[in-house]
């Protein structure tokens, strides 16, 4: 039984990644509604690739790119690169001077002389060899000569330490700003380990280092993180394994997955709130509507199925067809709009709610029992068991019942998203606190990470419902267990 | 037994024989599904309908329904009267006006072809991928069918309609027509499920055995042996699928998320969410959504029927 249970689990799992991947192409296929040059744009990883990055961006390759058209630029763009190049600053000194070595002689002085604040920012405060433009080149070459080693992350580590042990000693906390950015890996690296105490001022050395960098979003810790999830990529240098994984992970689907494992799901959107708390807080409440509405179904199904199955002719199976066609005449958000017609109060009862869910899932499930009955009662061992003269009692509640068992409960597990989906819909209309209201409003903000918590829900429900159905189909039936484990009860 | 790929296009003769023992009826009824399938629907169609109630019922609902959408159809564009902004049924707006003045009536009318034509062509859509994917995943087996199973699996296990609703809302150009791609891209899983069960049972009878026997290709197995028996449950199916389609284009019209055509059933049910005292705008067009799943159900079981007579629900038992 466990080993069922184990593989039974294994095949859920690539339905919910075929279904994430899914869900998460479907909704990026829409434009993003922020625009390229606001901050949110690249908060929210609009400027990664869906699913596969084929080139991952880092440091090298950033400044690369920037170096390669920068010559040709003016105005408002060149002003936009040559600020990206000061964010990254001295943490990218060496690709910057490799760099400059390739570009021709007149825009490489001018790009030159326009660095001049970073030489500021790194303690270098005679840049009067830049005003001249044969010598202006060799200036940056100059300074990485001065500067390398200080900029290394070893030497910034070693000066992270001791600026730490003894924070009165100028000479450290002076290296470190003169590192300028240079100091942001190292930091971060000693933050997974640091204790309370050295994380505010590691932090605060980030925060300052940034803020002189140009970074104006970084204000305090939270927004440094904040920054740091983002533009990580700018700082580092990928070796062969990270540039491989870079590949998945700095996709939108990659960072999504991150954010799902490592941050409760992100924030969303539309509120700012994070997504996990808020559906969780809600998803109680409709589960319950639907599972309470799936109850009464199966309590009112079941009777019904055997009688009619029974009793195949006369007034009662007349009765029961039509009833059963009125309701699915009428679903359950046209149940809802007519209830709110009628009665408001009366509509946003939980019992209303219950029962005009019950009678979406009643029509197919009792069908369902009726057929499945039928079908058993046409058996030979039932023939048999009626020929040595079993009461009707025990041909139908001992051997039909058993054998028809799995099946009509596994029926239940199918029914389970149809039922959600009309709870979510019944809450939107008659406005209910929920899943619902929150899905449609989520849907028309278009927010991503909302979206797709909500539909992993869904998905992890529906996936549950099966597993559970098949689990008690097992229990019921041993020739289940022993047989291909991932199969489904087919819907007659 | 003739080999097999003479039996494909019947000689002259052949075929005049057939069909004049089809005229009187000597013919035997699965070789009469297998030559002439449009046949064998409308006798077995003429048969319910002389027997069962429900049959006659779901054909006259579905005829009145067909006049309604071809007389909207074909009528002008209805034109609201801004001074009869929500005024209750009366002798001239037999179902009252909505909140653009317009006739309820009217309105039913002429939104009975973007409501119920969307969802005949959605459903033909879906009925046709269902049953080339069902069919293909369960003739090939192997990876391509293990794909397909954890497609329909993933694609099942969520709510139809938020599937319809998160597509909808994010399409960069939401219209009625996007809105019939995106129901038939998220309803051929039922049916390809379907068919696919379908395709391994056929795949496993004796005379598709028979023609593997003779010779036949995969492809002609495919065509003449598996899909003609395959198609009797799509058809069911897809029948009932109609039903649902309508019941979802409705709901999204309702919540007013995405475009749904202005004129269709679900944007009249919508404005009563604005004018919850116009019970007018609830209860009739409610009404008529009832009624065309009521129709679809009415046929759809009907031509299960017609099909399976096995599990027909006022079957006199020996």
């Amino acid at each position: 039984m466990f080993a069922f249970i184990l593989r039974r689990l294994l095949t859920a799992i690539p339905s919910l990644l075929i279904f994430a991947i899914g869900l998460f192409v479907a909704i990026s296929l829409a434009p993003p509604t922020e625009h390229p040059s606001g901050e949110n744009y690249a908060r929210r990883f609009w400027h990664l690739p869906v699913l596969f990055n084929l080139q991952p961006d880092d440091r090298p390759r950033v400044i690369e790119r920037i170096l390669a058209r920068i010559p040709t630029e003016e105005g408002e763009a060149r002003t936009r690169d040559l600020n990206r190049l000061f964010r990254i600053g001295a943490a990218g000194l060496p690709e910057l001077v490799a760099g400059l070595q390739r570009i021709p002689e007149g825009p490489r002085a001018r790009l030159s002389r326009e660095l001049a604040p970073l030489a500021f920012r790194m303690g270098i405060d005679d840049v009067s060899a830049l005003e001249d433009p044969s010598r202006a080149a060799t200036f940056w070459a100059r300074a990485l000569d001065d500067r390398g080693a200080e900029l290394r992350a070893t030497s910034v580590r070693r000066a992270l330490r001791r600026h730490l042990s003894d924070r009165a000693e100028p000479l450290y906390a002076r290296q470190l700003r003169n590192a300028d950015t240079a100091i942001l890996v190292p930091i971060f690296e000693e933050l997974r380990t640091a204790e309370a105490a050295e994380r505010d001022a590691l932090e605060g050395l980030a925060i300052a280092a940034l803020h002189r960098a140009g970074a104006e979003s970084v204000t305090d810790a939270a927004s440094l993180r904040a920054y740091w999830v983002v533009h990580r990529v700018e700082y580092v240098e990928y070796g062969a394994v990270e540039r491989v994984a870079a590949r998945i992970t700095e996709t939108r689907f990659g960072r999504w997955v991150i954010q799902a494992v490592t941050q409760r799901f992100g924030t969303s959107w539309r509120t700012g709130e994070p997504v996990l708390d808020d559906v969780l807080r809600r998803a109680p409440i409709t589960f319950a509507r639907a599972a309470f509405g799936l109850l009464i179904a199966y309590a009112v199904a079941v009777p019904l199925g055997i009688l009619t199955a029974a009793r195949r002719t006369g007034l009662l199976d007349r009765f029961t067809n039509l009833f059963l066609l009125l309701v699915h005449a009428f679903p359950a958000f046209v149940l809802a709009l007519v209830a709110r017609a009628l009665s408001p109060r009366l509509a946003r009862t939980d019992a209303f709610v219950a029962v005009a869910l019950a009678l979406v899932a009643l029509g197919p499930i009792a069908r369902h029992i009726r057929s499945r009955l039928l079908e058993e009662a046409e058996q030979d061992y039932v023939r048999t068991a009626r020929a040595m003269g079993s009461p009707p009692w025990s041909v139908w509640g001992g051997s039909i019942a058993r054998n028809a068992l799995g099946s009509i409960v596994g029926f239940g597990a199918i029914q389970v998203p149809l039922i959600l989906g009309a709870t979510i819909l019944a809450e939107e209309i008659l406005s209910l606190e929920g899943l619902g209201p929150a899905a449609i409003a989520a849907v028309r903000a278009r927010d991503v990470p909302w979206m797709m918590a909500f539909g992993m829900l869904m998905a992890l429900a529906a996936a549950v419902a099966l597993l559970l159905a098949d689990v008690i189909q097992a229990a019921a039936d041993p020739r289940v267990r022993s047989s291909m484990l991932a199969q489904r009860p087919e819907d007659a | 037994m003739k080999p097999e790929s003479r039996r494909s296009r019947p000689s002259l003769i052949e075929w005049i024989v057939t069909s004049s023992q089809r005229m009187r009826g000597q013919v035997d009824p699965a070789l009469a599904a297998f030559r002439d399938p449009a046949r064998l629907a409308y006798s077995s169609w003429r048969l319910a309908l002389r027997n069962d109630t429900r049959a006659r019922v779901g054909t006259a609902l579905t005829l009145l329904l067909t006049i309604m959408a071809v007389y909207g159809a074909l009528a002008g564009p209805l034109v609201g009267r801004s001074d009869r902004a929500l005024h209750g049924p009366s002798g001239a707006h037999w179902m009252g006006t909505d909140g653009s003045g317009r006739d309820v009536f009217l309105a039913l009318v002429h939104g009975a072809y973007p409501t119920l034509g969307a969802a005949l062509l959605a459903t033909l859509g879906a009925g046709a991928l269902g049953v080339a994917l069902g069919a293909l995943g369960g003739f090939l087996r192997g990876a391509p069918d293990l794909l397909l199973q954890r497609t329909i699996e993933a694609l099942s296990s969520v709510p139809l309609l938020l599937l319809v609703l998160i597509a909808q809302a994010l399409l960069p150009v939401p219209s009625s027509t996007s809105l019939l791609f995106i129901v038939v891209f998220t309803r051929w899983a039922d049916i390809a499920q379907v068919v696919r069960a379908d395709v391994l049972r056929v795949l496993q009878l004796d005379h598709v055995t028979a023609a593997r026997a003779l010779g036949a290709g995969p492809g002609r197995l495919l065509a003449r042996h598996v899909l003609p028996s395959v198609l009797a449950s799509a058809v069911v199916l897809s029948a009932f699928s109609v039903g649902a389609v309508i019941a979802v284009e409705t709901a999204i019209a309702v919540i007013g998320i995405g475009i749904v055509h202005p004129l269709a059933w679900g944007a009249l049910l919508g404005q009563a969410r604005a004018h919850p005292e116009a019970w007018w705008l609830v209860a009739f067009p409610a009404g008529f959504v009832a009624l065309s799943l009521g129709a679809t159900v009415l046929l759809g079981e009907a031509i299960r029927d017609a099909f399976d007579p096995r599990l027909r629900w006022n079957r006199v038992t020996g």
